[in-house]
């Protein structure tokens, strides 16, 4: 049996839900093999479920509220390190753009103006509760990410 | 069916006219504000910008465009501005800061059924005027606050 694959009596009895996760080899056999796995299991699922975008969305009186908190640093290019001196490369988001029902609710462009993790937020009009909303940006240098949200 | 030959020749040339004219970007569509606008963002004159962005050299003044930001701002790096009109028709929201080294800040193009209502959080260098304009039809509208800005947000 290999290393990695030892079954120590915690989990065995109680059978935690990660049969996936690998174990470091230090602690195969450890009494705490069972907690660390478990530990590094909520690790992974967070790191999962963390995307740059915080998208919420709530139906009131059948107009939809879009929030949105988009994790990015919004560099303008004036700013300059304070102990080097030397200009910070402009780095910020350029298009923030919302579907839902396969339709474009929102195109935002952003520049280096807006501020540090922005907030972009909007109203429409033809959205239910538990409709499925996508979020995705870009940014000048070619990173992205999108997140998909139900409204409430 | 198309019955005389006279109108079949005449339905046909206005299409094709129509198609053409599509075609070479002369009756843009929607589209025009779709891909980021690097002239606009680059410009240092805010009618210039404004020009770039919306495709019209002069806009309104219209109390019907409510600005929605702080008297006084202490950070200049977190200034939340929210816009919201009662104009019809509305298809994008611009923000401006005019005394930012560029003054577009950020411009939201309205989609299908999309509310008169943006909000953001903006930079502002120094204090000065939030002045927000919208497009609405080919008509541009255009309304501004005063911001008194406290911390700069823009330099370092």
């Amino acid at each position: 049996m290999e290393e990695g694959a030892v079954i120590s009596k915690f989990q065995r009895e109680f059978a935690f839900p990660f049969p996936q996760t690998p174990i470091p080899s230090i602690y195969s056999g450890h009494p705490w093999q069972s907690w660390m796995s478990f530990t590094i299991y909520i690790t992974q699922v967070n790191a999962m479920a963390k995307s740059s975008i915080k998208l919420r969305a709530k139906v009131k009186d059948d107009v939809v509220e879009v929030k949105a908190l988009i994790k990015h640093p919004m560099e303008s290019g004036n700013r300059k390190d304070k102990k080097t001196g030397e200009k910070i490369p402009p780095h910020f988001i350029t298009e923030v753009e919302c579907e839902h029902g396969g339709k474009t609710r929102l195109t935002a462009s952003l520049s280096g103006g807006v501020s540090k993790n922005p907030y972009v937020s909007f109203k429409f009009k033809g959205g239910a509760s538990g409709d499925p909303i996508t979020m995705n940006w870009k940014d000048n240098k070619g990173g992205s990410d999108s997140v998909e949200a139900n409204i409430k | 069916m198309i019955s005389s030959r006279r109108l079949f020749l005449k339905r046909t040339t206005a299409a094709g006219t129509a198609a053409v004219a599509v075609g070479a970007g002369l009756l843009t569509p929607q589209a025009l504000l779709a891909e980021w606008n690097e002239t606009a963002f680059k410009e240092k004159d805010v009618d210039a910008a404004i020009k770039a962005m919306t495709g019209s050299a002069s806009s309104e003044e219209s109390d019907k465009i409510h600005i929605k930001a702080p008297d006084i701002a202490e950070n200049g790096g977190v200034v939340p501005v929210s816009v919201t009109s009662d104009i019809e028709g509305i298809t994008d929201i611009l923000i401006l800061a005019p005394n930012n080294p560029v003054p577009m800040v950020a411009a939201f193009t309205l989609g299908e059924g999309a509310e008169a209502f943006a909000r953001t959080n903006i930079k502002m260098g120094k204090t000065g005027d939030v002045v927000a304009v919208v497009k609405a039809g080919d008509k541009t509208f255009s309304a501004k606050k005063a911001v008194k800005v406290t911390i700069g947000g823009c330099g370092g």
